[in-house]
């Protein structure tokens, strides 16, 4: 564990020497394995759901991919009674609703395609081999890793065989647009106490909500080692953990005591994810590491933020009645003590980053660089 | 740095003054018209002191209304074709929505003010070649319910502002504190306070710069120019006014110390049972306890006459495409009831609003007999707490929404967005 008694101190002089590094036209990416200054510093820039995908969507869902909502309201005997008595095709519950914010009102008439493939990407969450129910879990079924582990990763279920939310799909990529395009997606991740990047037996990981943009060069890669200023506003959105670095792998251990809160702006609407038991697995090496979040997220929030998708649902290939019924199928984190049921869903996300310099917003003059260097951008 | 700030805003502002004077009331043939201030700023309104509007969708047919008495009962969008309006039966034209500004028999146009004739004979006011009308979303004299509270209402319709007696270069900004001066690119404009700078100048150059003013020209009013060290810089109130560099927001306002906004109008305090507080969309209005605030808007964007659908008697299905029955949105969207000895302060008054909304989802809202409750209204909206917030700063009530249609959005407080 680093020894350094100040971090805004720590945090400082990386900026000194990073600004110092790009004046010279040097070479920006950490040569060695020694962290002198104890910190590093990520930002996210990329997001997707860890999903299993090979060429044929067929190996791996039912019935290929999900029929969307129109497809499946108009396959509704009532489809031209409601257009006409509501005004609207995705009005398709009998009060006219619509089926993101009130799935339970109609059953979708075209069966959901399921996640048949034993294998999958994520961590194991719940300690078990078996996925049987635990205390803080309900019994689920467990996905084999390529590597032969067994992991937990009961959202795959639910978007895995939703073409959006697949690679290249709709969803995938406009989300991942918006991260680059809107600062309420920046999300920092600072690792403090750092004495060895390759291997470490103690550090200290702490997400902020950042606020400035990304950059990326000509060829499109996210620029490393610029500014990222923390977003003092909201610091509900900082969670902190405890971990090691292994083989130059960073990992973090679950607080069964934390809500993490993560901010979400995806097709032009704005929310937030709430999962428990973050955890990350992160190769370090390079300045644009690639790695792993994974957690118990709260269903009703995930669902929350999925709201956007009834704009753009002939695009994202989702159909909310099935969607929503897997969701509470599948779920499989924290039941409610009252009814047993589980309110929250195992996931995992592929993460891509780049290394920043983190800005604490109390270090002004730091601040007023930072805010000269978001000014040019 | 500075001197290239300097040298821009002054080339911005470097004019001669061309002052003009906001008509007032006037008599004989002449615009029956006031000019109120408010909480938006000085607006025009009629001899009753209702505030007048101008429509968007008219500024490519100057002199030619497109609000008529005329009920439409088709929609067409590029998405889904030509479908039925919902409720076409009990739906309102534009004319009921927004009454025209009409002119007594004897009018005579003058200056900026003209006379439109409408289809049927009637003689309208225009301001500047744009028609003008009210707006029933408007209780009281002052009130601008008219305008859009938020971007989701996308609306169309605007106050008919009055001109400010104000150098040019600059204009006025909406803001928590109230209408503060700010540059014609929209940055707001500061002036000194007591605190201690926190940086000394031997580090940096002041991070705010003054705001150039030409060093000729005519001023008047609570306006002034004064020697900034060589350079002539404005001046309100007799307070030299100063400006960000681009790039800057508030943070590093606040960071620095010592600086307010210049406010030309102070805000209205808000009630007591009215909270704010910073969420990832901003900084909203909350209970009390600090339950997120929602308001409900709705834009008939696929109709010829783009019309508001969200005041009482409007289509039922608005409500019920984001939240179900009748039973089923009472359970979500609760009414935020005001206190029995609660009292109406600036924008924000005591409404009545039925509860259930509506009965039949085809039919409309707000029928004659249904029970009714108080409830807090910010301009004109009534406010909702979302039964899916869990706690205080939750925000998932925001932005439930139906296509460019219905929307339940978070209220923000006035001023500038977190990012």
């Amino acid at each position: 564990m680093g020894s350094q008694p100040d971090g805004r101190a720590k945090v400082f002089r990386i900026g000194l020497l990073g600004g110092m590094a790009v004046l010279a036209g040097a070479a920006v990416g950490p040569a060695a394995s020694q962290s002198p200054s104890g910190t590093i510093g990520l930002v996210i820039t990329g997001w997707h759901h860890a999903l299993f995908e090979t060429d044929d969507v067929k190996n791996e869902c039912s019935t290929g991919l999900n029929a969307d909502d129109t497809t499946n309201a108009e396959a509704q005997a009532n489809f031209q009674e409601l257009r006409k008595k509501f005004g609207h095709p995705y009005s398709r519950g009998p009060n006219g609703e619509l089926t993101n914010y009130s799935p339970m009102s109609v059953e979708d008439p075209i069966p959901a395609s399921e996640l048949l493939t034993k294998v999958g990407y994520g961590l194991n969450l719940d300690g078990t081999t078996d996925g049987r129910a635990t205390p803080k879990t309900c019994k689920h079924e467990k996905f084999t890793s390529p590597d032969g582990v067994q992991v937990d990763n009961q959202l795959a279920r639910v978007v895995g065989c939703t073409k959006g939310w697949r690679k290249s799909g709709f969803s995938d990529d406009f989300y991942n647009e918006e991260i680059y395009t809107n600062p309420v997606n920046r999300i920092l991740i600072e690792i403090t106490g750092v004495d060895d990047e390759r291997n470490d037996p103690r550090v200290d990981v702490t997400i902020y909500k950042g606020e400035d943009r990304l950059a990326r060069d000509p060829a499109g890669k996210y620029i490393p080692f610029l500014t990222q200023r923390i977003d003092g506003r909201l610091p509900e959105y900082t969670s902190k953990m405890r971990g090691r670095i292994v083989d130059g792998v960073l990992i973090t251990d679950p607080d069964p005591a934390a809500v993490s809160r993560l901010p979400v702006r995806w097709i032009a609407s704005t929310g937030e994810r709430r999962i428990r038991d973050l955890q990350l697995r992160l190769p370090l090496a390079g300045p644009r590491p690639e790695g792993m979040i994974a957690g118990y997220e709260d269903s009703k929030v995930w669902w929350n933020i999925q709201k956007a998708h009834h704009i753009a649902m002939p695009a994202a290939q989702n159909s909310p009645p099935s969607q929503y019924r897997m969701l509470t199928r599948y779920a499989d984190g924290y039941p409610d003590p009252k009814t047993g049921r589980c309110t929250a869903i195992s996931a995992a996300y592929r993460i891509s980053t780049v290394r920043a310099y983190i800005a604490h917003p109390t270090a002004p003059q730091q601040r007023l660089a930072a805010a000269n260097t978001a000014a040019s951008r | 740095m500075a001197a290239t700030a300097m040298r821009a805003l002054g080339a911005l502002l470097a004019c001669v003054f061309a002052l003009s004077a906001a008509p007032a009331a006037a008599a004989d043939g002449q615009p029956p018209v006031q000019v109120r201030e408010t909480e938006e700023g000085a607006i025009f309104t009629n001899s009753a002191g209702m505030t007048l509007y101008v429509f968007a969708l008219e500024n490519a047919t100057p002199g030619k209304s497109k609000c008529y008495d005329k009920r439409y009962t088709i929609q067409s969008g590029r998405q889904f074709g030509t479908i039925p309006l919902p409720a076409p039966d009990t739906r309102k034209t534009c004319v009921q929505k927004w009454p025209p500004f009409l002119a007594a028999e004897d009018a005579k146009a003058s200056g900026d003010w003209s006379l439109i004739v409408r289809e049927g004979g009637a003689r309208q006011w225009a301001y500047q070649g744009h028609l003008l009308y009210t707006s029933i979303k408007d209780r009281k004299p002052g009130d601008v319910n008219g305008e859009a509270i938020n971007e989701r209402e996308r609306s169309a319709w605007m106050a008919a502002m009055a001109p400010l007696d104000f150098p040019p270069g600059f204009k006025l900004l909406r803001r928590e504190e109230g209408l503060v001066l700010a540059t014609a690119d929209g940055r707001p404009a500061y002036v000194r306070r007591g605190g201690r700078l926190q940086r000394t100048s031997s580090q940096f150059s002041e991070l705010l710069q003054p705001i150039a003013a030409p060093s000729f020209g005519r001023i008047s009013g609570k306006w002034g120019i004064v020697d900034a060290g060589g350079l002539k810089q404005y001046a309100f109130n007799g307070e030299p006014l100063y400006v960000l560099p681009d790039g800057y927001t508030d943070a590093d306002v606040e960071n620095e110390g010592g600086w307010a906004t210049a406010v030309y109008r102070r805000a209205t305090p808000i009630p007591p049972q009215i909270h704010t507080r910073t969420t990832i969309v901003g900084k909203i209005y909350t209970t009390e306890n600090g339950m997120s605030l929602y308001s409900f808007s709705c834009l008939e964007s696929g109709a010829p006459d783009y019309l508001s659908c969200d005041d009482p008697g409007d289509a039922a299905v608005y409500w019920s495409a984001l939240c179900g029955d009748a039973k089923e949105c009472s359970r979500r969207w609760r009414p935020y009831r005001p206190t029995a000895n609660a009292r109406p302060s600036g924008e924000w008054t005591i409404q009545e609003v039925s509860d259930p909304l509506f009965i039949d989802p085809a039919g409309a809202t707000a029928l004659p007999g249904t029970p009714k409750v108080k409830v807090w209204a910010y301009r004109g909206r009534p406010m909702y707490t979302f039964v899916d917030d869990d706690e205080p700063g939750q925000i998932l009530g925001h932005d439930i929404n139906y296509f460019a249609r219905s929307s339940f959005t978070a209220v923000r407080v006035p001023g500038p967005g977190l990012y």
